[in-house]
Parts: structure tokens; sequence; C-alpha cells
């Protein structure tokens, strides 16, 4: 018998049907999870830094400064709003709420996500070196 | 013209799948599986796919379609819209010719979960008194035909082989729901755990799949409930 | 070799149900060619019959009378009278199972009325009725100890000195031939609708326990009565319920009349199915058919959109998908549809199969359901009661074989008979002829539709015959284009095809030789029923390749034949 299993195949299968509105939800889910935990211990890093010599803590925040990590910054920001907004999405359906509309509640998110992330956008601006 | 690209492996012969374009000139009124046939019948009859009943119900010609699983036999090959049709045998389990795949994980995760009603007291001379509105409760998730067309459209399933899947869930939420059952504890406790409801990833995939638009996810998340609503009472 | 004291060889409703009364006391295997949960049973749609008076007062005598006119009197009143006496319990105990039943406003199974039978007594959920008793039964059977050998293909079933010795499968998944040796076979092997074109029968309704029968120089009974179901999707032959009809469905021709009251005025559309096919037949004969054409229409509008989806949701869905028709707000276009087996493996009462006019029993082998004649069905079988046939009598059988297999030992099975079977499963897979099965298979289909049809006459039915002659002249050049073992559906359908080229043969042998119209069997050159030399069943013997026939009498206990009127 031919095998059809495995982390290869599911690879390859999903990405031929990654337009489904609850598997994309689903993939976005993981990608912004996987985000989310690196800018996490990065994080923690800095902040270990910050606590331990002072040098190495002044040279860190030059790069926050810089236009090109806050851009990244940007990103997290939709990330965590993503990951966040879908998790209650999830959360609804747990609780029986909208699991009919599925499709149209995670669009609805989607737009309140990038609704706070343009909020998000006048906060950083400054620093990118717009003001 | 429609060109049917259909997924060939011959155990005997072939160590790796073939896909192989069969092309169909008249395809009005033609649903997947009469296209099927006519392969069989007209082109090559060593394809192999089951089928039985052409009408929706037995269950036998779940397929991937384009990508999708349905019934080859309800699906009408103009209403797909495309002029090039990709049938594969349905994901997740070994193929053992053709189309034709292994369903013993399927049967197997259905049979661990004692799918059957369990009454165990002495039951009336005549039928049970069920009321209408409890009747309706379950109406849905009886109407399941095994396709198996939920179950291997969950990547979950795809990687792990212990999770349950939607159709075995689905039927401990038939009976869940049926006033007649009496081992809903002994239910609930099966599917609280890692392999069962909490496993499911809520893709939707399971009841987009459905040919019976059974809401297979919703029938998780009924059962979600159900098991936290217990937990919570029980410590009160 | 494997040994089980029971072998049960179909996983149907009939199948099921005697294994879970097998089961109990001795070790039972079910050998299936598709998985249990495929058969099609599970198409059964309006519902299964039982006076139980849920919805207005009804009775046994009321409910057999019905079944014995249906019958047209060619039923033996003894194994009837089993039927309908013991249908109550029956359906009580598939409710305790576990089937989904639809409910009366106070919680009682709800009952339907049904063409032929004066009350409502269709018990029902919905219009699935076949499913969900088909996976109660199912589920119910995991319950207990017995061995499922899916997608095993039956061969053959072996007699040594008039005692069934076992039968012979073929394992689709490995191509591999084994013997089964038993104390007890029951064959529930289901129809055989496949022999005609237009059907609402399943792919696997191709009568493969008829065909082994034959093989093994065993009788078919009364194998010409053949019921066309009057509504089945134009074209596809897929079955509308007569649930539909029992719901308050009207039946129009091209000029929008309710046709039905020049045919029976009392009982218009829930007149049996016997007459409203030929009422049917007739319309479109003469040129009242849709646009002229060979269809009609059931008219469900006037139930509105509620009903349907309540009641009918499957028919609405079935339309949609099938012939683009949404019968909420358009008539649905159908035509009749070879349905239902009234003839089959002839048994007694206690489903043992018998192997002459006497009714002298073959130890050791059974038959209950659609593939089998007990009879209770006679010459045309109400709608409703085929569900409670495979229900009571599987049960029956089930019983009859438990009891022989503890009463007795294993007859040693020949081994010279296996590998007759294998040389024959060989040279199929060598063969390389010309001809296709499913070739043969369109062109027999085509002949029995054309010439054994709802209309029979002579010219015809010997035309058919001759037909027939000559494809299984053909299919001696059949061809094997899969050489292989594993899961080979070709070799499946030349199997099952050489099974229905020769059980066809019965059935127009048969029908040329009764003279007389009764039933689902109707002569046009003998219009009349004849209960002078015809009150009698039809036995057919294959015989080095000839049919041979011989009658038995009917039994009857109460019901003297009277005129039938609806």
């Amino acid at each position: 018998m031919l095998k059809q299993s495995g982390f290869g195949y599911y690879v390859r299968k999903i990405a031929r049907t990654w337009k489904e509105t609850g598997t994309l939800a689903h993939i976005v889910h993981r990608v912004t999870g996987i985000l989310l935990v690196v800018y996490l211990m990065v994080h923690i890093y800095v902040v270990t830094q910050a606590s331990l010599n002072g040098e190495g803590y002044e040279s860190i925040l030059k790069t926050f400064r810089d236009p090109l990590f806050a851009a990244g910054e940007l990103i997290m920001i939709m990330g965590g709003l993503v990951h966040g907004l879908n998790g209650i999405r999830l959360t609804l359906f747990d609780m029986g709420i909208g699991l009919k509309h599925q499709k149209a509640m995670f669009w609805a998110f989607m737009v309140i996500a990038v609704a706070i992330w343009f909020v998000g956008l006048a906060i950083v601006w400054p620093v990118i070196g717009g003001g | 013209m429609v060109t049917f690209r259909v997924f060939r492996f011959s155990p005997e012969k072939d160590k790796k799948p073939r896909y192989v374009d069969y092309n169909i000139e008249d395809t009005c009124g033609l649903t997947v599986l009469d296209a099927l046939k006519l392969i069989k019948t007209d082109m090559d009859p060593s394809l192999s796919f089951r089928h039985s009943c052409r009408s929706a119900i037995c269950g036998s010609c779940a397929v991937s379609v384009n990508g999708k699983n349905m019934l080859a036999c309800n699906t009408q090959v103009d209403a797909l819209g495309k002029s090039r049709i990709v049938i594969e045998p349905l994901p997740g389990y070994p193929v053992i010719n053709d189309l034709v795949v292994d369903f013993a994980p399927f049967f197997g995760q259905y049979r661990s979960i004692r799918p059957y009603l369990v009454s165990e007291s002495q039951p009336p001379e005549k039928e049970r008194i069920q009321s209408v509105e409890a009747r309706k409760r379950y109406d849905a998730p009886a109407q399941c035909i095994m396709c198996a067309a939920c179950t291997t459209s969950c990547p979950i399933v795809w990687t792990d082989d212990k999770y349950l899947g939607p159709a075995a869930l689905t039927k401990v939420w038939r009976f869940v729901a049926d006033s007649r059952d009496e081992i809903t504890d002994e239910r609930l406790a099966m599917v609280n755990n890692e392999y069962g409801v909490w496993r499911c990833h809520t893709m939707f995939r399971c009841a987009e799949a459905c040919p019976k638009e059974i809401d297979t996810t919703e029938a998780i998340e009924n059962l979600r409930r159900e098991v936290l609503k217990r937990a919570f009472s029980r410590r009160r | 070799m494997r040994k089980h004291d029971v072998v049960i060889v179909g996983g149907g409703l009939a199948g099921l149900r005697a294994a879970i009364e097998t089961s109990r006391e001795v070790d039972t295997a079910i050998i299936s060619k598709i998985h249990p949960l495929r058969s099609h049973t599970g198409a059964a749609q309006g519902g299964i019959a039982a006076a139980l008076g849920n919805e207005t007062p009804d009775s046994m005598e009321e409910h057999a009378f019905d079944t014995v006119k249906g019958a047209d009197y060619l039923c033996d009143q003894d194994a009837m009278e089993i039927l309908i006496n013991e249908a109550p319990k029956n359906i009580y105990e598939l409710e305790h199972m576990g089937v989904a039943f639809s409910r009366t406003p106070e919680g009682k199974i709800a009952q339907r009325a049904f063409g032929g039978h004066s009350k409502p007594r269709a018990c029902y959920a919905a219009d699935w009725t076949g499913h969900t008793l088909l996976h109660t039964l199912y589920e119910q059977s995991l319950r207990q100890k017995m061995t499922f050998y899916d997608e095993w293909f039956a061969l053959s079933v072996a007699l040594v000195n008039g005692t069934c010795a076992g039968v012979t499968a073929l394992d689709m998944k490995t191509g591999r031939i084994e013997a089964f040796s038993a104390k007890s076979v029951i064959f529930t092997t289901g129809g055989y609708g496949r022999a005609f074109k237009i059907t609402s029968n399943a792919a696997a309704n191709t009568g493969d326990g008829l065909g082994m029968f034959l093989h093994a120089g065993l009788p078919l009974e009364d194998m010409e009565f053949v019921q066309f179901h009057p509504t089945g999707l134009y074209q596809h032959g897929i079955l509308v319920t007569e649930g539909a009809r029992g719901e308050g469905g009207y039946l129009l021709n091209d000029k929008g009349e309710r046709f039905m009251e020049n045919y029976a005025p009392e009982k218009m559309e829930l007149a049996p199915r016997d007459v409203i096919s030929r009422a049917m037949q007739t319309e479109v004969n003469e040129g009242r058919g849709i646009g002229g054409s060979d269809f009609l229409h059931i008219d469900l509008r006037h139930l509105g959109k509620e009903k349907i989806l309540e009641k009918l949701p499957q028919i609405h869905t079935l339309a949609l998908d099938f012939v683009g028709v949404d019968a909420i707000t358009d008539p649905v276009p159908i035509q009749p549809t070879a349905h239902y087996s009234m003839g089959g493996l002839p048994t007694t009462i206690d489903g043992n199969v018998i192997s002459d006019a006497k009714n002298t029993p073959v130890d050791g082998l059974f038959a209950a359901g659609e593939c089998a004649c007990v009879s209770v069905h006679g010459a045309n079988r109400l709608g409703t009661n085929s569900l409670l046939d495979a229900v009571v009598y599987g049960k029956q059988a089930g019983i009859a074989a438990r009891d022989h297999a503890k009463g007795t030992q294993f007859v040693n099975f020949p081994d010279e008979h296996l590998r007759e079977v294998e040389s024959d499963v060989a040279s199929l897979l060598a063969a390389d002829g010309k001809e296709s099965a499913p070739k043969l298979l369109t062109n027999l289909q085509n002949a029995m539709t054309q010439l054994c049809g709802i209309y029979r006459v002579k010219e015809d039915l010997e035309l058919c015959i001759e037909r027939v002659k000559d494809l299984l002249e053909r299919f001696q050049n059949i061809g094997a284009a899969d050489k292989g073992r594993i899961f080979n559906t070709e070799l499946i359908d030349t199997i099952q095809t050489r099974n229905i080229l020769e059980f066809s043969e019965v059935m127009a042998v048969g029908a040329l030789a009764r003279e007389e119209s009764r039933g689902a069997h109707y002569r046009t050159d003998f219009p009349k029923r004849d209960d002078k030399d015809w009150l009698k069943h039809t036995m057919a013997w294959m015989e080095d390749g000839k049919i041979r026939l011989d009658y038995k009498p009917v039994t009857i206990t109460k019901w003297e034949p009277q005129e039938r009127k609806y």
C-alpha cells in the first residue's frame, strides 16, 4: 500500500488548499504563533541584557531606533493582532457562537486587526523618523 | 471537452503514483462517478474505484476532486466549471489500488468509541417515548454515511493517526445528543483528551467536505461544551 | 481454510439481523463484498411497516389482508402471517437498539401512509429509514463477538451430498481465494435490479447469491416477478420514495391531470406499485408523457417548503443534484424504475433453503431478505414490507441457523471444490477474448428493459431469451485487461455480469411460461389473472446450461383469492 501521511505530506497537501478561509485562518494562526514566540524570546533576551550590563543594553536600544527594525515591529504588532483576534474567534466557536459564519468572522476580525494596526502605526511613526 | 487527470497506482507494478489524462468530449449531465465509469468501460478497464448506490447514501465513492473531498456520485462535472479535473484518492489513508484507499484506520477509530446506543435499563414493552425536540437534537449527526470525506480532509488526521477525527467524534455526539443513551459520562470522558475533542483546530475543513451537509465542526464544539459543563457541574 | 459455526453471506439488513441472533451463542462470520455500511438497505427511504396504530387505529388483520391483496394472492399466507404478527415486536426491538425513528407529537414512532396499505403504518425516519436501520444494526452488531470479512467477494456455495459444507470467497484486498467451512450458511445477498437499465438498485445489486445457487444445482423461485417502482428520477432511476405520495404528492401527465383517477379511482396515487407503474407506462405509450416524452411528473409543490424539507429532505437534494429540479418550486420528472425482486432463493418459514417443489430442506443452508423468496410478497410487494421482511426473516433465519449449528458437526469442506473455483477465477483473469463485461451487461440491461419489463408479450420474451443466450455465448469470449490480483474491480464486474446473465435467463423463461397477468408480471397477450392454472410458484433450475421449470402450490390459510381492485 502507498502511504499518504506524515509532515511532508501535510505540507504538500495543505499548500494546495490554503485558500479555504478556515484553512487560511489556521495557517495564519500557526505562523503568527511561531513569530510571537520568537519575538518573545528576543524580548526576554533584551530585558536580560539590560539587567546584566548597561553597555550592551545601550547598543541594543540603538538598533531599536533603526527604521528597519521599527518596520519589523509593525509586522509584529500585526502578528499579535491577527493571532489574538483569531484566538477570540476560535474561543467564540468553543462557546457555540458564530459557527455558521466562520468565514465572515475571520475577515471581520482581520479588518479590525488592520484598523488597530493603523493606530499602532500612528504611534510608531515618529520613531521611524516621521517626526 | 474535459480532461480528467486521474491518480493511478497499481500495487503490483508501481512504486510511485502516476497521473493519467483521459478526455471526455461531452460531459453534459455527467457526474464525476459517471465519468469514472465511462473511463473504466471505454478507456481503461483496469481503473479501480469504489462505488455502489450512486445516490449519495452508501458512502462508497468519496474521492478528492481538484483537492477537495466529495462524493463522486452527486457531483456534476459541469458544475465544477473546470476544463481539467484532478481526481485522487481520499488523502491521509494508504492507497490499495488507484482510487481505493484502506479504511482500516477510519473504522478502527469508529469502533473504538463504542458507536452504538447503550441503554442498560429495562426498555418498556413498546417504544421509548422521545419528544420531537429530543429527536431533532441528533437528527443531523444520525444522517452521517461514514464516507470519510470529513476525516480524511482533516490535516491533523494526516499527521496524527491517534486523533479520533471528525467522523468518529460526530458519532460520539450523535449518541450524547440522543436522550435514550445512558453512558454520556463515559462517552465524554472518552473524548476529553488530547486525541479527542481537544485535538481539533477548528479549520472547518470537515464540515465543508461533508456531502450530507452535517456540521461536524459544530458537533465537536458541542462535545467540548458538554465536557466542560460536566466538569464544572461536578466541581460545584 | 477458515472455520466458523455460522457464515453469513451479505452484510445488509437481513444479514446483520441474522448475525445479531447467531453471534449470541455461536461463532459467526459475515462475508460482504462491500463494507456492510455500504449495503443497499441504506437507500430504503420511506419506512418499515407494522400495525402499531400510532397515528390511527390499525390491526394486524388489516395489514395482512393488504399484503395478500397487494401480492395478488401469490404469497404463502403462513409465511406472510408470521411477517405481520412479528412486525410490532420487531419494530419496538429496533427502537430499543437505537433506530432514529421520527416521532409523533406524543413522542411515539411516527407512521405515514403508503401505497396499498389501508392505514398509515409505515414507521419512518424522515426519508432515510433504511439508512438508520442499517447503521443501527451494524452498530449493535459491533457490540457482539463476530468476525467481519469486509470486501470479500463470495464465489460459490459447496454442497456435499445435499448438505451445505460452506462457501468460497475472494479477498479483494489480496486476491486470494479461501474456503469457509461452516455448519450453517445464511445467504442475504440482496436483490437483482441491476439486470435492468433503469433501476433504483445500487451497482452492487447483482444477485450474486442467485448465480451461486444456480451453479450449485439449487432452484430459484418466482424469478419473473420484478417490481417496477413508479417514481424513479428520470434517466437515473434513483428512488423517489413512495412516502412522497404518502405525504400527499400528486402524479401528473402532460395535461397536468392526476391520471391515476382513471386507473385506481379510490386509492389514486396510493395504489400498489404494479398498478401505478402500468398506468404510467400506459400514459407514456398513449402519448401523454411530459412533452410527448417518456417521463411524467410527481408534484410536491402544494406540500410547501417546510413539509418537504422536514419529511422529504433527501428527495429534495436528490432531485436538485441529479435532475436539477427544486421540488419546492417545480414538479420532478420521474419514470418507473426496476426496484425489487419478489423472487429468489426458495425457503421454508424458518428461512431454511429448499431444493425442490416438495419443500425438501437443504441441510445447513438458509436465506433471508430480498435474495430469498419465502414467499411473503407474492407477485407484488407492498412498500415498507421489504425492510420488515429483512428484519423478521433475518431474525428467523438467524435463529434457525444458530440452532442448526448447535446440533451438528462440521462437514468436511471438499478440497476439489476450492480448486475448481480457483481455476475458474484464474481462467477469467487469464482470458484474452474480445468481449468486455460492462458492454455485455449494457446489452443485457437494454434487452431486459425493452423485452421483459413492465408489459410483456410472448414474442418479446422469446426474443429476450434469444438475446440472453447470445450474450451468454459471447461471455465465453470475455477478455481481462487487468491481470492484477489486488482490488481488481474488473474481475469482480466480470463475475457479477456472469451471475446476472445466468439468472436473467431464468427470469425471461419463467415470464414466458407464466401465461397470465398477476401482480408485477403483466402479459399483454394474457391480461387476466388465472387462478385455475397459475396460482402456483415457479421453481427453476439450471441443468447443463438449460433452464428446467417446475411449480409449487401456494399456501392459503384465511384469504381466498378475490378480484383485485383499488
